[in-house]
């Protein structure tokens, strides 16, 4: 708790001082709103959602919703939805651990608040009259692109099948916070690999 | 061969759907605006060489917004209108994610949850093969959304086998950002025929109203449909038929469709696959090469970058206004001033030509000419001009006062003297030699043409006929069908084709009974 304090004090006072080395703001005299030294965020959470908790600044992991068991099918959706690949049991145990966290957020009380969508929620959207106005020329167009074939960009053809998902040991995915290593066992499919090599 | 088969298959269906399936059609469709920007940069939206008309947003370059163009609201609130929709106070963007090298952000902005109109009503007249009475439906308008376009891809594709595949697309973002209308109607209709009547009735409005220029084989207006059949009711599992750019499309790939999915359920154990179906050139749905047995997941989300789109007052009643002077569109003009069936008055609206043609004929019309007979003698002008080879419909407002003028004195010349009249008329006036021609009442006062309805007259040229002709005459007496034929055409022209045809054959039968 005190340090908290501590450090958004000192990150408002160093603001505020002129001098080489110092944070600046657009307008002199603005509060800092990134601290400068990195706090528990389980502080933030505390002083936010104080109700929620039971404990103290420990999240209680039960109230959460339990983590759904992570298949071929959903690996196949995500990669689908992101159009990245996993690439190892490492990645996809990763992602599983991020899950994990932010399901934190369920602990927060929504009830009634409608969700922001944009910082401009008391605006109205500008519009814009109908009058042309110089495009692109070509040789911009085509600045940042790594194959040209003529005028046109050239992409790899859409819509290919994904492989099988048959890829990783979704046992070792699913257990990896349990067994306690920091890093997960290599995939399956390297092991495999090597293991014939032997 | 697939022709042959596909008649027998949809007239199976027709049989089988009064006893237990029912074809249920909703239609998408995706309406291209004629601003002359696009709707989120203001990169013109003329036409141009491949990559020509791309501004730094439309191919997603990190750090550029979407400006929104003002004439894209004024023209959906244009359509919102004439859609009968509702236009809720404000409405909102949103973004609809999926990966394709022609939409290069990755996401679509469109508008889902809160778009700028909904729940209209659309009436219009659908009618089908010449004998059918037309009859009045009414389409309920689910929404009206604005979006985005997405760009061209050209695929070309590699058929060896060889594992370094030279598949390859070729993306042109011309059509990138330019600005959508999607128009989602209820799943009302029952018949590809209405789908296609109403599809035909909302390009000319919006053609008339100048809010697209409703060329469909350029993409102006591309189509989808949700067919399904429901089985003793109940409803059945859907497919969606995309992207169709043309009339005659649609009809028959519905019409396909339906077919297929009647084909596989009356087999107890077949089912449809919801799924999304190509077109090909026959007109036959095929399954696209995307598999999406799941429901595709869009992540849609609000778009961030646009805030929320209020509807002033002002632009309302401007839209409003403009619909006003606009009038009522050519096709309304036929049916509701003219008296033009709804099933000519289409066809001549979607055809400039016939059109321009109409409304001459209209402007010269003398109050006793209704437009059934303006129907009816354009039909016979058309077999002259085809047989002429003659350009038809003849374009001189000359030919168009004459061809009324004579529709108005119809009842006093015989048939053949006005098809020989307006022969006359449209090959001479065709050729540009009208400035020397008369006017036709001139003309056939000078040549007295009018008909003979003096009974005494005419039974007077069956007589001289008779007595000229005594071989043929023997052959009339003794009840030769082909020769009283001949006979009287004979007299018909010695008359100079002032004798209707009736009029000579009762003159003979009346000599012969003397």
């Amino acid at each position: 708790m005190n340090r908290f304090f501590k450090i958004v004090l000192t990150s408002t006072r160093r603001a505020s001082t002129n001098g080489s080395g110092k944070r600046k703001t657009p307008f002199e005299g603005d509060k800092v709103h990134i601290p400068d030294e990195p706090y528990n965020s389980k502080v933030r959470f505390f002083i936010c959602f104080k109700k929620k908790l039971k404990h103290g600044i420990q999240i209680d992991e039960s109230l959460l919703s339990e983590m759904p068991p992570i298949d071929a099918k959903l690996i196949s959706h995500l990669e689908r939805l992101s159009l990245v690949r996993f690439d190892s049991e490492q990645a996809v145990a990763n992602l599983r651990n991020s899950i994990r966290m932010a399901k934190r957020l369920e602990l927060v009380d929504v009830e009634d608040v409608e969700p922001m969508h944009t910082v401009w929620e008391s605006q109205e959207c500008p519009t814009f009259d109908d009058v042309e106005e110089e495009p692109l020329p070509i040789d911009k167009v085509f600045r940042n692109a790594a194959v040209r074939f003529d005028d046109f960009f050239v992409t790899p053809p859409g819509n290919v099948p994904l492989e099988s998902n048959e890829r990783f040991d979704l046992n070792v995915i699913n257990k990896w916070d349990t067994i306690g290593k920091p890093v997960a066992p290599e995939a399956k499919t390297i092991r495999l690999a090597e293991g014939r090599r032997k | 061969m697939w022709r042959r088969r596909f008649a027998t298959s949809a007239a199976t269906t027709t049989v089988a759907t009064v006893s237990r399936f029912k074809p249920v059609i909703g239609l998408e469709i995706h309406v291209q605006l004629n601003t002359r920007t696009k709707l989120f940069s203001r990169c013109p939206t003329s036409d141009a060489s491949p990559n020509r008309r791309v501004a730094p947003f439309d191919m997603a370059t990190p750090g550029t917004l979407p400006a929104l163009n003002h004439q894209c609201v004024h023209r959906a609130l244009k359509m919102s209108r004439l859609l009968k929709c509702h236009v809720p106070k404000w409405s909102r963007f949103d973004r609809k994610h999926y990966f394709y090298a022609d939409m290069p952000a990755g996401y679509q902005i469109t508008q889902n949850e809160y778009p700028i109109a909904r729940d209209g009503l659309f009436g219009y007249w659908v009618f089908g093969e010449e004998t059918d009475t037309p009859y009045w439906k009414e389409v309920e308008i689910v929404q009206l959304q604005l979006e985005q376009d997405s760009g061209k891809t050209i695929n070309i594709l590699d058929s060896s086998p060889s594992e370094s595949s030279e598949s390859r697309s070729l993306i042109d973002y011309n059509r990138a950002g330019c600005a959508l209308i999607e128009i989602v109607t209820s799943p009302c209709f029952e018949t590809a025929i209405e789908a296609i009547r109403f599809v035909q009735t909302l390009r000319l409005l919006i053609i008339h109203h100048n809010l697209s220029d409703g060329e469909l084989h350029r993409g102006h207006l591309r189509v989808d449909a949700n067919v399904s059949l429901t089985v003793d009711g109940k409803p059945g599992t859907r497919t969606e038929i995309k992207n169709m750019n043309s009339i005659r499309t649609i009809h028959t790939a519905i019409n396909f469709e339906i077919a297929r999915q009647f084909e596989i359920l009356s087999n107890s154990s077949g089912k449809v696959i919801r799924e999304t179906r190509g077109v090909d050139s026959e007109g036959r749905t095929v399954p696209m090469r995307e598999k999406d047995a799941e429901d595709t997941d869009y992540r849609f989300m609000v778009e961030p970058n646009l805030p929320i789109l209020k509807i002033r007052k002002e632009w309302m009643e401007g839209a409003e206004r403009e619909l006003e002077t606009q009038g009522i569109a050519d096709f309304e003009w036929l049916r509701d001033r003219c008296g033009f069936d709804p099933r000519s008055s289409i066809h001549i609206a979607e055809e400039p030509d016939l059109l321009a043609f109409v409304k001459r004929c209209v402007r010269f019309k003398d109050s006793g000419v209704t437009a059934d007979e303006i129907l009816y003698w354009m039909r016979e002008l058309k077999t002259i001009m085809q047989r002429s080879k003659g350009n038809y419909p003849p374009k001189s407002d000359f030919f168009a006062k004459q061809f009324t003028t004579l529709i108005h004195h119809s009842g006093r010349l015989t048939r053949l003297r006005l098809l020989d009249l307006l022969r006359f008329y449209a090959t001479s006036s065709e050729s540009e030699e009208d400035v020397l021609l008369e006017d036709v009442m001139e003309f056939i006062d000078k040549n007295d043409f009018w008909r003979i309805n003096d009974t005494e007259k005419i039974d007077k040229f069956v007589e001289e006929s008779m007595a000229k002709n005594g071989k043929l005459a023997e052959k009339v007496r003794s009840g030769h069908a082909k020769s009283f034929n001949k006979m009287r055409n004979l007299m018909i022209e010695t008359s100079e084709k002032r004798i209707e045809l009736e009029d000579a054959e009762d003159a003979i039968r009346r000599f012969l009974q003397r």
